[in-house]
């Protein structure tokens, strides 16, 4: 009675196929071995996959002539232009003369001091390089973001050269004085970039170098007040288009608890980048932050108690939402050292799961996962977030401290980042991406793990402790 | 009966471990019990719960024996308080060919080892197969393999066999039955259901819809006697085609409830010839006796009555018609897809008269 349908075309079949898996979506993936359903497989950001290489291939002819594909871009490139090209239309506008060249010999060196010199001497260098990777990328495919990048380049370069000459701020307000008065159009519009990037990661000092005491131009578009809104609002191509598509909630309503990482002494100690993160996981749950204020006399305080005032502050904060939300899942998130912390709160409070963004395995006391380290003894899932090139995790080292823990794991690295998931410049270049399109992508990673974890008809398991085995 | 409004109503409260809410997973009623296995989402699922409808309350039996590993889209039927599951999903992209015994009056499991039939080989390992117990036989009919060892590779094949089981002998041996007629096409996800024709004193395999590429709303008959297939033409309002809908028979009446079915072309503004598929929550009514699809008068009334859903389960319970979990259509939340969790009956008829048995204990227990 065995009869079987006549062979289908491979079109038909791949579409047949596709419908199969979506109707019968039962069981993970492949990659995951019922053996090891603790470990769930090692997922990586921006990893490019190595291709096996064979002799034929290497031989194959390369194309030359015909374009190379352009990899089509996830965001309104015509907007990303004109963000991008905002600071030369001011540069433009405040410069009615034509774009010089030689505006470096113009400047007359006169009783400048040895500082002075070499100062403006590493500018020069600064702006031509920006220069010269501005012309490099006219009219690339991605221009925006790899102009974006060459702006943060400079930018690093420009705080490299104010720390060589310990922030000195008399220097600095030198050093912007002479610039604006002298520099050509197209320069005028490189530094005003480089200007507005430093605004948004260092706004007390830049306020500083704009009102220098010899400020010669009161009004008009250099002027401090001029240049005000042009630096209030860093563009980033990408950010109109992910906050078009934001992340989905989180079903069944958790409520995502961020873990200190510091102390804070005063209020105004937030980073920008946690407030990034912050706005992101709101769009996933309910976004609480612990309150750990410990004044002005922080000074005062030890470490330990430091640790030991936010470890309290944190399960104080978990009782607070248990009983106002008695039925709403928890989630603790840390980054760095808050997610150390996070670790240690979850040993004594129950949780859903636990997020570990930049998660360090080397602590002043030895690596985490010795035998006597109580993270082989969580209760609750983890997932850990670390950088490629992490100077606190190695991926090995992580992979080997989730094959002993006793809960279900996940690890997420990020291609190219450091301790604080950041990636590099050349990363940035080569895949045509900004941080903020990483920090989604793994804020997109965190929300399937939670996701996960609440749609699945299981409770979390917790197997029998690998390090302790009770005697026969 | 007829014209009388069917009411949905929603088990809100029951009490005990809560199972979590998944797919593809099969029940099966012992007297007042459902009892649930298998499914997935996220991860196939090996608990067992059982429902207990007298006092709404789940409860998780201690299992002894041979446990088997989880299963979805298995196929699992009763006799008396003998259970048996054969096939489905057990890892991802693999499918089981394995039999197992569960005696409920001790839960004690038992990994069978049937024997080869003896013509052919022994049926292969499959998923979305019905699995039918008809008087003392356990029909197997059709289900979806996959031609690859490599479960990365998946190479799908509809299947159309048939085979049967003899769960008096023992040891079980699989027997290939020699059907006379056409018999129906290969498909996966459709159903079975057992029909006793006391009239004529003739016993039927029912076998209803499916997918085969594209959803199936045929209905075929085996008898179980002569072993031919018949395709009967029915009366009323042919209900859509589906797959991975159930089909529960109280009484003499089979009651289809949900599965995926394609969008008519009324509703959609695309291309027709494009395929498009939607869960339903429409339930349709074939009475085996009229061979008719009788309209069902189901209140709307303030909306009370389940999503649209496809892989769950249901069981008849006396007149009562139990809906439990299945998944939300396409919807998703992140990539994993949403189930839902809600339980639901649905009373088909007017209860009997209760017995003097149920009396007595009625009123012991009040006490």
């Amino acid at each position: 009675a065995h009869k079987h349908p006549p062979n289908k075309t491979m079109t038909e079949q791949s579409s047949g196929l596709k419908h199969i898996m979506m109707e019968h979506c039962y069981a993970r993936p492949y990659n995951w071995k019922s053996e090891s359903n603790f470990l769930r497989p090692t997922k990586t950001l921006f990893v490019p996959q190595r291709k096996k290489k064979s002799v034929r291939e290497s031989e194959e002819e390369i194309d030359v002539e015909s374009d190379p594909q352009e990899t089509p871009l996830i965001y309104d490139v015509g907007k990303g232009k004109r963000l991008m090209e905002e600071c030369e239309r001011h540069a433009k506008f405040s410069r009615n003369d034509e774009d010089v060249d030689d505006w470096e010999e113009k400047i007359e060196r006169i009783s400048w001091s040895s500082s002075q010199n070499q100062m403006f001497g590493v500018m020069v260098n600064i702006l031509n390089s920006d220069r010269m990777s501005r012309l490099a990328y006219t009219n690339t495919h991605n221009e925006p973001i790899l102009r974006r990048t060459t702006v943060e380049k400079s930018v690093k370069r420009f705080r490299q050269l104010m720390a060589k000459y310990s922030w000195d701020i008399k220097l600095a307000q030198w050093l912007h004085q002479l610039l604006i008065e002298n520099l050509g159009t197209s320069y005028l519009a490189a530094y005003l970039d480089i200007l507005q990037t430093l605004k948004h990661k260092l706004p007390m000092f830049v306020d500083k170098m704009l009102f220098g005491p010899n400020v010669h131009n009161k009004t008009g578009p250099l002027s401090t007040e001029g240049l005000f809104p042009l630096l209030k609002r860093p563009w980033d191509p990408v950010a109109a288009s992910l906050n078009i598509d934001k992340p989905k909630k989180l079903t069944g309503n958790p409520i995502i608890i961020i873990v200190p990482s510091a102390p804070s002494t005063t209020a105004a100690m937030y980073s920008r980048r946690l407030h990034r993160w912050n706005n992101l996981f709101s769009n996933l749950a309910t976004v609480c932050t612990v309150y750990n204020n410990i004044g002005a006399a922080g000074h005062k305080h030890t470490m330990m108690n430091c640790v030991d005032q936010m470890f309290a502050a944190t399960r104080a904060k978990i009782q607070e939402i248990k009983t106002e939300f008695p039925n709403r899942p928890i989630v603790l998130a840390g980054f760095n050292t808050g997610a150390a912390l996070a670790l240690q709160v979850a040993q004594v409070e129950v949780v859903l799961c636990i997020l570990c963004l930049g998660f360090s395995i080397h602590t002043a006391e030895g690596n985490r996962g010795d035998t006597d380290d109580n993270l082989l003894e969580l209760q609750c899932p983890a997932l850990f977030v670390i950088g490629q090139c992490s100077n606190t995790a190695l991926q090995e080292h992580m992979e080997d401290i989730r094959e002993r823990m006793r809960v279900e794991t996940g690890l997420l690295v990020v291609g190219s980042a450091d301790d604080y998931l950041r990636i590099s410049k050349k990363k940035k270049r080569a895949e045509g991406i900004t941080q903020s399109i990483v920090d989604r992508c793994i804020v997109d990673e965190l929300g399937e793990f939670i996701s996960g974890l609440l749609l699945s008809p299981y409770p979390p398991q917790i197997r029998q402790s690998p390090a302790h085995v009770p005697p026969e | 009966m007829a014209g009388k409004v069917l009411r949905w109503k929603l088990v809100s409260d029951p009490t005990g471990p809560q199972p979590r809410p998944r797919h593809g997973h099969r029940a099966v009623a012992i007297k007042e019990l459902m009892v649930v296995f298998g499914g997935g989402n996220e991860g196939i699922v090996d608990e067992l719960h059982v429902y207990n409808t007298a006092t709404n309350q789940w409860f998780v039996p201690v299992l002894k024996g041979d446990i088997p590993p989880g299963c979805a889209a298995y196929g699992f039927v009763v006799d008396g308080t003998r259970l048996l599951i054969f096939g489905g999903m057990v890892e991802y992209g693999k499918y089981s060919s394995e039999l197992y015994e569960l005696q409920a009056s001790r839960w004690e499991w038992k990994k069978l080892k049937p024997k080869a039939p003896k013509s052919g080989l022994a049926p292969c390992a499959r998923l979305g197969h019905s699995f039918t117990l008809v008087n003392d036989k356990v029909f197997l009919f059709g289900g979806l393999a996959n031609e690859s060892e490599d479960p990365k590779n998946n190479i799908p094949r509809y299947l159309n066999d048939l085979y049967a089981l003899d769960i008096r002998s023992n040891p079980v041996q699989w027997e290939i039955p020699c059907t006379n007629g056409p018999c129906p096409p290969a498909r996966e996800s459709h159903t079975g259901v057992a029909y006793i024709d006391k009239t004529n004193d003739k016993s039927y395999l029912v076998i209803y819809g499916g997918m085969s590429g594209c959803r199936l709303g045929d209905l075929w008959f085996l008898e179980t006697n002569t072993l031919c297939w018949s395709k009967p033409s029915i009366s009323g309002t042919t209900p859509l085609p589906r797959s991975l809908h159930t089909s529960t028979l109280i009484g003499n009446r089979m009651y289809v409830f949900g599965g995926w079915v394609p969008v008519v072309a009324e509703d959609t503004k695309t291309s027709p010839n494009e395929k498009e598929w939607k869960c339903t929550g429409t339930m349709a009514c074939l009475n085996l006796e009229t061979f008719h699809w009788d309209d069902l008068l189901i209140g709307s009334f303030e909306s009370i009555y389940p999503c649209a859903r496809a892989g769950h389960c249901a069981v008849g319970i006396n007149t009562r018609l139990y809906v439990w979990s299945g998944r939300d259509g396409y919807r998703k939340a992140w990539n994993n897809q949403v189930c839902c969790k809600d339980l639901w009956y649905l009373e088909v008829d007017k209860p009997p008269q209760p017995g003097r048995v149920s009396l007595i204990k009625a009123g012991t227990n009040s006490l």
